[in-house]
């Protein structure tokens, strides 16, 4: 087997160890800080071999959503249910409100949107952006008369002077 | 010991067909076609610069080192090509290089444009991305660092490659090894949870209103069923790598991963992931499983061609040589079609069989 060859090997064995830690949460070990992790981190963002394959694990959790309520000038309201033009849409949009539920993300991800509706809608003054939650009964409550409900968890107004009023 | 370091050995030098990484880039390809015109009419929206998230904060809080649009859009600026003009042209490239990688034209740079355009657009659509983006990611990068062009493509067509079979072998093995890694990993996570063993994790995920698709409140009222389906596939995923690897089971796990990942796409509406998922295990272990279904379609199709291309030509013939009936019936319909249409103005749909009933419509 020519030297190139073995190259290859010692590569591909490099790879798949590489998949192997990433997957065990290597990350997250504590030791982030070390040049070697770093380098390793930012060869797997091009190679795909930094993922963590935690899907629906180790549990699923309630579900959030969000509705936008817009007021124009002459204070007429509309509810908004952003809805896409791709049968994918929702999967997609579904993602950034989970990370609505991160408080630390919350103001900046609830203004983007805010942002988004506005430009949509360019009629309206002022929107709200409100996070509501689907709380999900156990199979033995719902046996026992329970549904599922949607509970509202927090809003943030946001006016076209870009000046956020916080309720 | 001596077997286990000689089976090993054989696992990695033993010759693998290549058509396995032929169909792993076609289906690739088509794939990622298939999902960006899905994606199309809401393009701006996930990766424009005043999308969902504008690029300002995509950028910001992105964790990743690799470019976005915004890193290009500034480098393209000088140039007098705007933001959208951004979008479109990384868009429109990625569309070229997905033909070619399908096509296995200059299969290792379309290989390398699709890996790059996709990364690129990910990087700046992160916080809408999910596992199927994570899965194209990774399947583009094996699609240009791989020797996916050596089977049926026009590169193998104009000039056949000199590979070694070992290094044919190594390939198909980064993909399938990646693949048992991967779903050791997520059966592992999923086993911590205790959702999982009581079947709440199904219960759940069926009633989230986005996954809600079908009716599964009767199984509150049989939890056997929801608890076997999560056990079922706790063991399907921990147990991957045994099951796809020992001779004995490889058939029946499979089907099975293929069925669970069918299933995540009827059931959970998650079509684009399933359908991903399905094409990838089909294509990386398909051969493996079951010896010679790769080629012994297109054998059939290469040594007689006129097996598919014969009745097309006698269909056509027959709608084409006046002493059918067929030729007849295609020209009442022709002509039916036309007095509709320029007298009351319907369309092609409503027209069919004699004058009398096309009146009567």
């Amino acid at each position: 087997m020519p030297l190139k060859h073995k190259l290859y090997f010692l590569l591909a064995s490099l790879h798949l160890v590489m998949i192997a830690l990433f997957a065990s949460h290597f990350g997250e070990w504590g030791k982030a800080e070390l040049p070697v992790i770093k380098a390793a981190t930012c060869i797997g963002d091009y190679t795909g071999s930094n993922n963590i394959f935690s899907f629906f694990a180790p549990g699923l959790s309630d579900q959030p959503y969000v509705v936008y309520a817009t007021k124009d000038s002459s204070g007429k309201e509309h509810t908004i249910d952003l809805k896409g033009n791709s049968p994918d849409f929702t999967n997609r949009i579904n993602n950034i409100y989970g990370y609505l539920t991160l408080e630390e993300g919350r103001s900046i991800f609830s203004a983007s949107l805010a942002q988004f509706v506005l430009q949509r809608y360019p009629a309206a003054d002022k929107v709200r952006v409100a996070m509501v939650v689907q709380k999900i009964p156990n199979m033995n409550e719902f046996r026992n008369g329970k549904r599922c409900q949607w509970h509202f968890w927090f809003h943030r107004d946001f006016e076209k002077n870009d000046a956020v009023v916080t309720k | 010991m001596k077997k286990i370091f000689s089976n090993i050995r054989n696992f990695f030098c033993n010759p693998v067909p290549a058509q396995t990484l032929g169909c792993f880039r076609i289906a690739v390809g088509i794939f990622s076609l298939v999902q960006l015109l899905i994606l199309l009419p809401d393009w701006m929206w996930f990766y424009g610069p005043q999308g969902l998230l504008p690029w300002e904060i995509s950028d910001a809080l992105s964790t990743r080192q690799t470019p976005g649009l915004a890193y290009f859009a500034k480098l393209l600026l000088p140039l007098s090509i705007s933001a959208k003009g951004t979008v479109y042209l990384v868009t429109v490239i990625y569309f070229i290089s997905l033909i070619g990688l399908t096509a296995g034209y200059k299969t290792r740079l379309m290989g390398a444009l699709a890996w790059l355009m996709h990364l690129i657009l990910n990087t700046t659509g992160h916080f809408t991305a999910y596992g199927v983006e994570t899965f194209a990611h990774i399947a583009l990068f094996y699609c240009m660092v791989l020797p996916v062009g050596a089977n049926w493509s026009i590169d193998a067509h104009k000039k056949p490659p000199v590979l070694p079979p070992y290094l044919i072998t190594l390939s198909v093995r980064i993909i399938q090894l990646h693949f048992c890694i991967m779903y050791l990993a997520s059966g592992l996570e999923k086993s911590i949870g205790s959702q999982w063993w009581n079947g709440e994790a199904i219960w759940i995920a069926m009633q989230q209103d986005q996954f809600h698709k079908v009716d599964i409140n009767w199984m509150a009222g049989v939890p056997i069923v929801p608890k076997l389906l999560c056990i079922g596939t706790l063991i399907t995923e921990t147990l991957y790598p045994v099951g796809m690897l020992w001779k004995k089971t490889k058939k029946m796990w499979l089907t099975a991963i293929l069925s669970m990942h069918f299933f995540i796409a009827i059931f959970l509406g998650l079509q684009l992931f399933g359908g991903l998922m399905f094409l990838l295990n089909l294509t990386a272990f398909g051969a493996h499983c079951f010896p010679g279904i790769f080629r012994r379609r297109i054998k059939n199709f290469s040594s007689n061609p006129h097996r598919i291309i014969k009745p097309i030509l006698l269909v056509n013939n027959m709608l084409n040589n006046k002493s059918t009936s067929a030729y007849h019936y295609r020209k009442l319909i022709s002509r039916s079609t036309s007095f509709f249409k320029n007298n009351y103005g319907y369309g092609y749909n409503y027209v069919y069989g004699n004058k009398e009933r096309a009146q009567e419509r």
